[in-house]
């Protein structure tokens, strides 16, 4: 038996940011499993969530303590960009740049027609890029609607029953825009595609197959190569 | 028809008519005798209490109810001579209406009810308050329920259930249901209506039918009822958007605390929301809310309280919910074109690298 060649891979995240990207997962599914067990409470399996989470009271310390999770990540990711240059790195990395759009739209073309190079992104995909800013945009509408839904009670006296009832409709839909767009969307893209079946070790043991991130962040693989980027 | 047969309908009819001429003596003769005190108007009796208890006893009213061909004695059991020298016992209805009775008298299961409702156990314990049969259905004078003179026909029942609830019929004769039901409404409200009739059960009796866990279900049963409600102009997603709400998830999910239908609208004195003296009315409403959040104030009014997101009548809430409803959508719909588009890519891909070729993996691998 021969002995295999060790797949080479490239380091895509600190054990810092693994850490932290498992506590927002704990964090989300907290929130989603709580979240949607209330917003479908006519359906076997939702009451028999709400059942396990030791009824509507408890369905609710688990919704809250997800919440205060999520923020205390945000918290943390801050602090990480003050005092970390490689999460100031990543945020540059992140920035949205016209040629995300080109870029976006040669990948939609590529795959469409097949014809000309498949795009060469940078550490960041346009889509990741979007994911990331708009996430963080929908997490502070959600922790504002969610505050106001903190005590109905309260925000009732305090704003009006109006405003109560949009701030339920904004939390509870934008929950499941977020949910696809940001969930389902990032396990597509991240998990399943381009190769990455059945699942992209980065977010265990901080590497990812070299040959995949050759493919999905070429310009990011070159620049390397050139020694402009470590 | 020939001779012989017309002699012998003769012969019948003239049989029948002695029969029943009989029978009316033998009924006379067995009743006439209670009757020579019972049957003069004016016969009664004043109690050391100072009560005065009516006697007498109208033979003609007796013959048109459902106990006509009974006698005084096949319910008073225990009158043996006349005049009886004791107060003779309550009448025990259950001497013929019980299961397998051979009299033919009426047993339905409804009536073995009674025993666990706040009623039967209340005579059951002795209360002398505690109503029994006669109570609700008469004494003499019992008629079926669908007989307009009854006092168990639908219209009568608040009459009689007031007899003792007299604060709560007044109530209920200010309130909607009451009104309506004066202006001979078929679709009004009686007690039994919600309450049941020998079922009726405490409020904190679990499988009462005004429990808090209950009420929305009793209310339901007229209010959800788009056929009956459209009469009205009463909107009939009141109970489903209930439903949805705080209140009614938590209601759901046994919190008996939280509020229903009752807590509200009240039980008896329900007054549609125009009314001023109406709980629900919005100048009451932060009264009303107060009864469970101390501090309720108008904001508490400012906006609708049984809101549909679906409808249109929820304003910039309807707004707001169709616009995320469209994102969703879209966004879903984009999910399924980048996930169609990407497997298209992948399988063109893998077929211009040799189709199913074991030594083709880099087509798999793309941005």
């Amino acid at each position: 038996m021969t002995k295999q060649r060790p797949v080479p891979m490239v380091e895509r995240m600190s054990l810092w940011q693994r850490v932290v990207h498992g506590i927002l997962i704990l964090a989300i599914l907290m929130l989603v499993v709580s979240g949607l067990a209330l917003v479908y409470h006519q359906h076997g399996w939702a009451q028999a969530l709400i059942a396990a989470m030791g009824g509507l009271g408890g369905r609710a310390a688990v919704h809250k303590a997800g919440a205060v999770l999520l923020v205390l990540v945000g918290l943390s990711h801050l602090l990480s960009l003050m005092v970390s240059p490689r999460y100031r790195r990543d945020m540059r990395e992140s920035v949205p740049r016209l040629s995300d759009l080109r870029q976006g739209w040669s990948g939609v073309l590529w795959r469409t027609t097949g014809k000309g190079q498949p795009p060469r992104y940078g550490r960041f995909t346009p889509m990741q890029k979007f994911q990331y800013w708009g996430l963080l945009a929908c997490c502070l509408v959600m922790g504002a609607s969610g505050a106001v839904l903190w005590s109905p009670q309260a925000s009732v006296g305090l704003f009006s029953k109006r405003f109560v009832d949009l701030m339920l409709v904004v939390h509870s839909s934008q929950a499941q825009v977020i949910f696809i767009l940001f969930i389902l969307w990032h396990l597509y893209d991240i998990h399943l595609a381009g190769g990455n079946f059945p699942m992209n070790p980065a977010w265990l043991t901080g590497k990812m197959r070299e040959d995949l991130f050759k493919a999905q962040h070429g310009a990011e693989w070159d620049a390397m190569q050139k020694g402009t980027k470590e | 028809m020939t001779g012989t047969s017309m002699l012998r309908l003769r012969r019948i009819l003239w049989a029948g008519l002695v029969a029943a001429a009989f029978a009316t003596a033998a009924y006379a003769q067995e009743d006439v005798r209670c009757l020579s005190c019972h049957g003069k108007p004016g016969f009664r009796k004043t109690l050391p209490s100072g009560q005065v208890l009516e006697l007498f006893v109208d033979p003609n009213l007796l013959r048109l109810s459902v106990h006509k061909d009974k006698h005084c004695v096949d319910c008073h059991a225990d009158v043996s001579e006349v005049p009886h020298p004791t107060t003779p016992q309550p009448v025990n209805c259950r001497r013929c209406h019980y299961n397998g009775n051979t009299s033919g008298a009426p047993q339905l299961a409804k009536y073995l009810e009674f025993e666990r409702s706040v009623h039967g156990k209340a005579l059951a314990a002795g209360n002398p308050k505690a109503p029994t049969c006669q109570d609700c259905h008469g004494g003499h004078f019992i008629l079926p329920g669908s007989d307009l003179r009854s006092r168990v026909f639908r219209t009568n029942i608040p009459q009689v259930c007031g007899t003792c609830h007299l604060k709560i019929f007044a109530e209920y004769e200010a309130s909607i249901h009451g009104k309506a039901l004066a202006k001979g409404n078929p679709d009004a409200p009686v007690c039994t209506s919600c309450h049941g009739e020998h079922n009726i059960e405490k409020p904190e009796e679990k499988t009462s039918t005004v429990n808090p866990g209950h009420v929305a279900n009793t209310c339901a049963k007229c209010h959800d009822k788009v056929v009956i409600m459209e009469k009205y102009g009463v909107n009939a997603e009141q109970v489903a958007t209930y439903e949805e709400s705080f209140h009614g998830i938590a209601n759901e999910f046994g919190v008996l605390k939280a509020a229903n239908c009752a807590s509200c609208h009240t039980a008896h004195d329900i007054l549609p929301p125009s009314d001023p003296l109406s709980s629900v009315n919005p100048a009451n409403i932060p009264k009303t809310c107060g009864k469970c959040h101390p501090g309720a104030n108008a904001n508490f009014a400012n906006g609708r309280i049984h809101i549909d997101a679906k409808d249109k009548s929820a304003g910039i809430v309807y707004w707001v919910a169709l616009g995320f409803k469209i994102l969703t959508l879209s966004t879903l719909a984009g999910l399924f074109i980048h996930i169609g588009l990407d497997l298209y890519r992948k399988i063109r891909n893998h077929q211009k690298a040799g189709g199913a070729k074991p030594g083709a993996p880099s087509s798999e691998i793309q941005p």
